[in-house]
């Protein structure tokens, strides 16, 4: 039996076969999962995902309905506030990957903003075996359309219980033309090992702004591998921010598909693992339309034996013209155990450009904790201050105050006493 | 600019002629026969065939690797010679003047007249033509010194014992599929022992040649400096112009002992095939250096020829202090391709590696760079700085950038940094406002840019190299 068919066998049915996981099973059996010749997937260990999807306890509740909360964990609004923080403004919480509509404050959202489940199949093929599969056996996607309009923002919290077969949360965002809206994703768990599978496909139309948040903050045994897809219309902008900060295992894989002219990328993150944690964050920048600019900013900090793993992968495709990439990558070490991996790739294909990135790796400056402490100030606190000025390059870009600090205290939290 | 950019020329190869020197060929197909005749003809001792046998063996079960970022048919394995050699006329020559005059004109051709270069320039030559080892200059004054300097087949004669031990050291025969290939199969090379302390009088230098038609090359090149030795080595590689393909698989192991120096240098321009792409070298070889402890190990390479090269010289950092350096210029015009870079392995403590590479496309070709700096937890305190800039010429070209850094160390420092760009507009109107031609700007710029590289190579070829780089971007710079 293959390893894919295995591994469907385990997980069973999870729900109502949705629209597009035929499709998405053939696919499945024509590229599988990754493996290790994958070069995207080099640095998360794909056979403990495998493995973690596989081993997940047996449910005791069988196929879930969708739009069912599991009930094997009573989830109550105490709960996720406790995980999840309670920032203002509209809520949306998601369950082991179906929308739970009691647990989420829908009623701020504007009359432009509109939720509930995705209709049709997903359009675009699978960007990997992991999200195939999540279709196979995800079971019904949420879909978000934002109609004309400004400053407007959703929160969407994952909530994942740790249920056998994983969670497959698929969620679809489509902003209209010139339309502004951000996206906060907050991945949590309720103190389970769980397995997160989740995909989130945007579409930008023309002149949209679209700011994405996504924070994975799973607990510490659990595994999470998501991806994000971004298709930006004719003079569209994209700022987003990627935040690692749980999972023994977690890996978020962003794709920007930049194929009309004149849009902006601005994409940022942080990694920060821990204990034996291997964090992996991947970006595709594909600049296929004239004049668009893309700058990325992405940062490790690991401690203890955490890994931390960055690759970012610009492409510029034959006949654009006036192409601008920056990507800079720094890695914290915290430890004499830590580890950082880093791959800024430039694939260029045309002459009008100008690329550049810039990647390091090291310890904290001993000249910088030097003069902290020549100022009077403890070397414990030193250390504090400049890990954290450190991550504040990415969270800082946070707009939303009660996310921000909220990442702020899990990154302090995780460095605390390391380094 | 962008109009003469356009008219892109077909670049002559200067060395593209075919000599008509008698060439004695193992007939075609790649088997267990074939390695023992290759050995057979070297007078080789029994282990050295085993070597071969065990490699043939292992390659057998290898998959030939496809992962880089060069596009090629098929290679049909079984359809080259694995050995050519010109047919000797009597016995060995015992001096230089006894060297056939075709096999002298030849490399007379090629700027490389070997009686001159004695004479005159005071560089020893080791020439290679298709699988043999045709001249070593200057052997008496060498080993004058104690440094051995001669064909691979000769060391394998005359200093079994070193061979035997450092052979397959840096790179073992399993290393690779062009590896093993090379184990099996290697013809000739050169080979080079320093002994302790000894600095070598001179610069040594071996010219490979591929002269006979579907041949494949496969020589090997083994550097060994003891304890305290220093010694710089320059290889030059070209071919006729033919249109198939054919395939150049060596191995270059560097072995620098505690407090030796070994510095290399290429200046690789095999023919590069046509406008079209029809015909040319494919250039696949590994080329590795161990370094002991405050070692120090260089690699300098100025890769101008070849329809593809893929290489990646590499320096293994064992010992505590010990330093690696890649310094490379790669041109890729026409159809070329390239991918090439390199690997800094950090194990010793205090280790420091130098990467800089400037690679230049123009045409329709494609120049990739590819490195890893990986540093293991035994390398407190290591350090390496990357640097990494393309220039592009001309629109239908590619430039890609491929780096990995992988530390297991915090007290490791790691630094790398890139850019990508065609030739800057404001830099040549300057030039041209100066009264300079188009050609002459882009020319002066592109060696500005290469610039780093230039100065690291052995002065007697820093000339050379910059007509060199003049001659492979005609046309396509305007």
């Amino acid at each position: 039996m293959t390893v894919v068919a295995d591994l469907l066998d385990r997980i069973g049915p999870v729900a109502a076969p949705s629209k597009g996981a035929a499709e998405a099973r053939a696919w499945l059996d024509r590229h599988g999962l990754p493996d290790r010749r994958d070069e995207a997937w080099r640095y998360t260990p794909v056979p403990a995902v495998v493995e973690a999807l596989a081993e997940t306890p047996p449910s005791d509740a069988g196929p879930v309905p969708s739009g069912a909360v599991p009930a094997a964990i009573a989830i109550d609004r105490d709960l996720v506030d406790r995980r999840a923080g309670r920032p203002d403004g509209p809520r949306l919480v998601v369950v082991d990957g179906r929308l739970a509509a009691p647990l989420s404050d829908l009623d701020a959202l504007p009359a432009a903003v509109r939720v509930g489940p995705a209709g049709g199949a997903p359009g675009a093929p699978p960007a990997d075996g992991f999200e195939a599969l999540g279709r196979v056996v995800g079971g019904g996607a949420v879909a978000v359309d934002v109609g004309p309009g400004g400053d407007r923002r959703l929160h969407v919290v994952h909530v994942a219980t740790g249920r056998s077969g994983g969670a497959h949360p698929a969620l679809s965002l489509h902003v209209s033309a010139g339309a502004a809206f951000e996206l906060i994703e907050t991945f949590v768990g309720v103190g389970a090992a769980a397995v997160v599978n989740a995909a989130t496909r945007v579409t930008a139309e023309d002149g949209a702004t679209v700011g994405l948040v996504r924070v994975v903050a799973e607990d510490d045994e659990s595994v999470h591998v998501g991806r994000t897809a971004v298709a930006l219309g004719r003079g569209a902008t994209l700022r987003g921010t990627s935040v690692l900060v749980g999972g023994r295992i977690a890996r978020h894989a962003l794709d920007v598909d930049a194929a009309a002219p004149g849009s902006h990328v601005d994409v940022a993150g942080l990694a920060v693992p821990r204990h034996h944690d291997r964090h992996d964050t991947v970006v595709t920048v594909d600049h296929a339309g004239d004049d668009v600019r893309s700058g990325q900013i992405f940062r490790v900090i690991a401690a203890d034996r955490g890994r931390g793993s960055f690759s970012g992968h610009v492409i510029v495709r034959p006949g654009t013209v006036g192409t601008d990439a920056d990507q800079s990558s720094r890695a914290l070490l915290l430890g004499p155990d830590a580890q950082a991996d880093s791959r800024p790739w430039l694939e260029i294909f045309a002459d009008d450009v100008r690329c550049t990135h810039g990647a390091t790796v090291g310890r904290l400056d001993d000249d910088a904790l030097f003069y902290l402490r020549s100022r009077g100030i403890p070397a414990a606190e030193a250390r504090r201050l400049l890990v954290a000025a450190f991550a504040a390059e990415v969270v800082d870009r946070i707009g939303d105050t009660g996310t921000r600090e909220w990442v702020e205290a899990r990154v302090r939290a995780r460095t605390v006493g390391a380094g | 600019m962008s109009e003469v950019i356009d008219e892109l020329v077909v670049r002559e190869y200067e060395f593209g002629f075919h000599s008509d020197i008698e060439t004695e060929r193992l007939r075609k197909g790649l088997d267990e026969d074939v390695v023992r005749a290759i050995s057979a003809r070297n007078d080789e001792p029994e282990w050295l065939l085993e070597w071969r046998l065990g490699a043939l063996a292992h390659l057998r079960t290898m998959e030939e690797p496809r992962w880089s970022n060069v596009e090629f048919p098929p290679i049909d394995y079984q359809d080259m010679h694995y050995w050519a050699a010109p047919r000797p006329k009597g016995p060995a020559p015992a001096s230089l003047d006894e060297v056939d005059p075709e096999i002298r004109a030849t490399f007379d051709k090629l700027g490389i007249p070997l009686a001159e270069q004695e004479r005159l320039s005071g560089v020893a030559v080791d020439a290679i033509l298709d699988s043999v080892s045709v001249a070593t200059t200057f052997k008496a004054r060498l080993a004058e010194a104690g440094v051995v300097f001669c064909s691979f087949s000769e060391a394998v004669r005359e200093h079994p014992d070193l061979v035997r031990r450092y052979l397959g050291s840096v790179v073992p025969p399993r290393d690779n599929f062009f590896a093993a290939l090379n184990s099996a199969v290697f013809s000739d090379g050169s080979f080079c022992f320093v002994p302790a302390g000894v600095v070598c009088p001179m610069e040594l230098s071996t010219y490979f040649r591929i002269n006979a038609e579907n041949t494949g090359q496969f020589e090997r090149t083994l550097i060994i400096a003891e304890e305290g030795a220093k010694v710089s080595y320059l290889e030059g590689c070209t071919a006729p112009m033919r249109d198939e393909n054919q395939l150049h698989a060596a191995v270059v192991e560097l072995v620098a002992l505690d407090d030796a120096s070994i510095k290399y240098s290429t200046v690789q321009n095999w023919y590069p095939g046509d406008a079209e792409g029809r015909g040319g070298i494919y250039n696949f070889v590994t080329k590795r250096g161990r370094a002991g402890a405050r070692a120090h190990i260089s690699w300098t390479q100025v890769e101008t020829g070849s329809a593809i090269t893929w290489k990646y010289p590499s320096v293994i950092l064992q010992g505590d202090d010990s330093v690696g350096e890649f310094y490379s210029v790669a041109v890729t015009t026409n159809r070329q391709q390239a991918d090439t870079g390199t690997k800094m392995i950090h194990i010793g403590r205090n280790t420091s590696s130098t990467i800089i590479s400037k690679g230049i496309s123009a045409g329709r070709a494609q120049n990739t760079y590819r490195g890893l700096v990986k540093v293991l937890r035994s390398a407190e305190g290591a350090r390496n700085h990357t640097q990494c800039d393309s220039l592009l010429i001309g629109s239908e070209c590619g430039a890609h950038t491929f780096p990995y850094i992988e530390v297991k160390n915090d007290g490791a420092q790691v630094e790398h940094e890139a850019s990508t760009s065609r030739v800057d507009e404001d830099q040549l109107f300057y030039c041209r406002q100066r009264g300079l031609s188009e050609e002459d700007a882009t020319s002066m710029i592109v060696n500005g840019f290469c610039r780093e590289v230039f100065d690291e190579l052995p002065l007697e070829y820093a000339v050379e190299v910059q007509a060199l780089m003049r001659l492979s971007l005609e046309g396509a710079v305007g």
